[in-house]
């Protein structure tokens, strides 16, 4: 036998033994999943970290100690291929029982998960014996489930339940910050940030070191956002026309076309000098770059501080060999001089903070059982173990957090925050944070910033009213749509008349999700005409 | 191809691709779908399916259930993607002929409703007076039918946000108020009140008759969300600007007791505080209890 021939022989071998393998797998699994004395569960995430994983698997360890016959697997994809396989599975027939759903459109969800409206009125059954035995589900959470991922204002309906929370935090390299100050202690006033980082680029300059007082980046970067919307924290109350006390996207838009707001104010101004400041201690291009590119340079060691979420904090402790600070944000006080004149406070983190939301697929197999599960890992005590084991913030009210996730616990008192002028949709966003560079050139700086911005904001945000204007459109329309197919199937019921008009019957909670939407949407259009502009509907 | 494909086939390909190959369960004919399985795919935003399920049962279904499946077919016609203009003219000449043979029936009503839509929400551009005409004639007609009392905050909503001088506005908010008397959902008449509402406040119409309204609209009933923190806060603000200390107390109470984790608590907080100072100074200052406003009397 030549070796040609032996080559081929092997490879057409290998490839018979990986033919029968997947067929011997995918057979096993059918058999399995077959086998009317085994229920088999899948939770579909992408959160790759260990500690999370170790969590779920100790949760699904006990579930399945309590029930025989039952097995909970979870499947992880990385992030990255995540939509494509849930697409994938759900076209193939094939997904699993509880699944991650963020970032879904709500026709996705409707058509592909359940509504879970019912049953987070009912109390949890594995509450049974604590505080919170009495109370509905939803009431269980420490958000109340007010918002994405688990509820959806426009469907008025609930599609996941949390297991963890979020918040965002400054992060501190504590060697580099004792090598640099001698001292372990965080800055606690925004004067004492801004004295440190100034401390840091002496430093750097002294020891010709290539090293930065913050790792920042241009994208979603909380830190200038924070800083920049500190200024408009009081001023965002004029703003507010229909949703009293509170900050609303749509406002910020329409505020802008009817002069409720505009660059050349103060608080604004306020605003910039501060993003100009803080982003001129961050390392040089941060607006170029990702938050995987901040990591790096915080890991590295090349930066003394970082703003980072909860959620990420373990994969960054994972990755650096140096201790960790963890503190708030640095912010200017009320009392501060300069910068306090528009503040009211510290920001709440009360409102909606829960995250990692499973939701229920409508091809589960077993629909009852993967919710006794959901129960069960948001009941109390078994979120207290999954905090502990996991390191992420707790999800459940009562619910102790590992200690060292003590610093990211919500702060429930405080006030609402500041607008910022990219937070009023991808448009204004864009042409902000494009620009936003002119505030450290040599040759631009703040005028030059104000300058574009007064030619082309204006521009920016019609586009995006007319993207709102025909998004809410849609919505209201689809809303038609179900409120029609309620209405026609429950006419043929002998009792409709009567029970129609039940308390909170889901007919009148669209009807209601409805008509602020169809408010908002004849409002925005209604300014857009008023000031001269073309809707295109 | 796929479709009348063998078990041993798919199975073959699932093991070579492992990709499962969906059965032909996944392309079910519209023909074999019942009008109470399509108003399912309505209610489930499968709008394209839904619409192929209604045009299935047009030929074939009984008198009885032909105005049904017609309205069925417009109404998702309307919403079916790719969304096309011969589209909203099809669903709008069918529900113009239901509405026209049988103008009195629960379809041929509702099928009024939607030629309002169409003309408002589907038409670019907009025919704006033909939505408003066709939500009047529901209001006037059939104002105790489930889709008159909707069309209510329709009305109101095309009427007062069309582009008209300010004293017209009023008129108009004027002559709307009275409406809510004939909704006998309270739901629904909320709903017109909230709607009357919040126009009041943005186009800064008679603040007095926007506290009364947010009051109405919570008395019937704002179920949950924003539209009731939205309503509590509203009546809080509207009555401490008015002078009605104690009723904006009693609001910024509930929404404090209803919503124990948003943001604006501590906001909320300040403001009780200072309206119970109001409330403090003018019992020292009046021995009778001083002025009430119009709503604490009630």
């Amino acid at each position: 036998m030549n070796l040609s021939k032996l080559l081929n022989m092997t490879g057409i071998a290998l490839l018979s033994a990986c033919f029968a393998l997947s067929i011997g797998r995918v057979f096993n699994r059918t058999v399995r999943e077959h086998d009317p004395a085994v229920t088999i569960i899948r939770a579909g995430h992408f959160i790759q970290e260990d500690g999370f994983r170790r969590a779920f698997d100790a949760l699904a360890a006990d579930y399945m100690a309590m029930n025989p016959g039952v097995i909970v697997k979870q499947v992880v994809v990385p992030e990255r291929l995540y939509t494509s396989w849930i697409n994938t599975t759900i076209v193939g027939g094939q997904a699993p029982d509880l699944m991650l759903h963020a970032s879904a459109t709500h026709d996705f969800l409707l058509r592909d998960f359940e509504s879970l409206n019912d049953i987070v009125e009912e109390p949890n059954p594995y509450n049974a014996g604590t505080k919170l035995a009495e109370l509905p589900w939803r009431e269980t959470f420490l958000d109340g489930l007010s918002g994405n991922p688990a509820y959806k204002p426009h469907l008025i309906s609930y599609y996941g339940i949390p297991i963890t929370s979020r918040t965002t935090r400054a992060l501190y390299n504590k060697e580099l910050l004792r090598e640099i100050t001698g001292s372990d202690d965080e800055p606690s006033t925004f004067n004492e940030f801004v004295a440190l980082c100034e401390n840091v680029q002496r430093y750097a300059e002294r020891t010709a070191r290539r090293l930065f007082p913050i790792a920042a980046s241009g994208f979603r970067d909380t830190l200038l956002q924070r800083v920049f919307s500190s200024q408009t924290q009081r001023t965002m109350l004029k703003l507010d026309v229909v949703r009293p006390l509170q900050l609303v996207t749509d406002e910020i838009v329409i505020g802008y076309l009817n002069g409720k707001w505009s660059f050349a104010d103060e608080d604004l101004g306020l605003g910039l000098q501060l993003v100009q400041k803080i982003g001129s201690f961050a390392q040089p291009g941060f607006l170029q770059q990702t938050a995987q590119d901040a990591l790096f340079y915080f890991s590295q060691g090349r930066a003394l501080m970082m703003v980072a979420p909860s959620l990420q904090f373990h994969s960054i402790r994972e990755q650096t060999l140096f201790e960790i600070g963890v503190a708030d944000i640095p912010l200017p006080s009320p009392d501060h001089p300069v910068y306090g004149k528009y503040l009211f406070g510290r920001l709440s983190e009360g409102g909606n903070v829960t995250d990692v939301a499973f939701g229920l697929t409508r091809q589960s197999k077993h629909p009852e059982t993967a919710m006794d599960f959901l129960h069960f890992i948001s009941g109390q005590n078994s979120n207290q173990k999954f905090a502990s084991l996991s390191g992420r913030l707790p999800a459940v009210v009562g619910v102790e957090p590992n200690p060292e996730m003590l610093p990211f616990m919500p702060v429930l008192s405080g006030y609402p925050r500041g607008y910022a002028a990219d937070m009023p949709g991808r448009n204004p966003a864009s042409l902000y944070r494009s620009n936003l560079y002119l505030l450290w050139s040599a040759s631009a700086g703040i005028d030059a910033f104000l300058d574009v911005m007064n030619h082309e904001y204006e521009g920016a945000i019609v586009h995006e009213m007319g993207a709102r204007l025909r998004l809410k459109g849609e919505r209201v329309s689809s809303q038609d749509v179900w409120l029609t197919a309620h209405w026609a199937k429950r006419i043929k019921e002998f009792d409709f008349e009567d029970r129609w008009d039940r308390p909170r019957d889901p007919i009148h909670m669209m009807f209601e999700s409805q008509t602020m939407h169809e408010g908002d949407r004849h409002w925005q259009r209604y300014t857009l005409i008023a000031k001269g502009f073309e809707t295109i509907e | 191809m796929f479709r009348n494909s063998s078990f041993a086939f798919r199975i073959f390909v699932l093991a070579v691709s492992g990709v499962w190959v969906p059965g032909p369960g996944l392309w079910a004919t519209a023909g074999s779908v019942s009008l109470s399985e399509a108003w399912e795919l309505s209610r489930r935003y499968r709008f394209t399916e839904a619409a192929e399920a209604f045009e299935a049962n047009l030929g074939t279904a009984s008198a009885e259930a032909a105005l049904e499946t017609k309205f069925g077919f417009a109404v998702n016609l309307i919403n079916r993607q790719p969304k096309t203009r011969a589209n909203i003219a099809r669903a709008g000449d069918l529900l113009e002929e239901i509405s026209v043979t049988a103008p009195a029936s629960d379809f041929g009503i509702s099928a009024r409703y939607f030629l309002g839509r169409i003309a408002h929400l589907h038409l670019h551009p907009p025919r704006i007076e033909a939505g408003i005409e066709h939500f009047r004639y529901l209001v006037e007609h059939h104002p105790r039918h489930f889709w008159g009392q909707a069309a209510a905050s329709k009305y109101g909503f095309l009427l007062l946000y069309s582009q008209i001088p300010p004293q017209e506005r009023e008129r108009l908010f004027r002559e709307l108020e009275p409406l809510a008397e004939n909704l006998t959902s309270p739901y629904l008449r909320s709903n017109f009140h909230f709607m009357l509402g919040t126009a009041a406040v943005r186009f800064d119409l008679f603040p007095e008759r926007a506290l009364f309204h947010f009051v109405e609209a919570d008395r019937g009933g704002l179920i949950k969300g924003r539209a009731r923190t939205d309503g509590l806060l509203r009546v809080g603000e509207l009555a401490r600007e008015l002078g009605e200390w104690e009723l904006a107390a009693r609001y910024y109470r509930k929404y404090l007791e209803e919503f124990r984790r948003d943001p604006p608590r501590d906001l909320v907080r300040d403001r009780l505080r200072e309206v119970e100072a109001k409330i403090r100074e003018r019992l020292e200052g009046a021995p009778g209890g001083g002025n009430k406003g119009p709503h604490e009397l009630e």
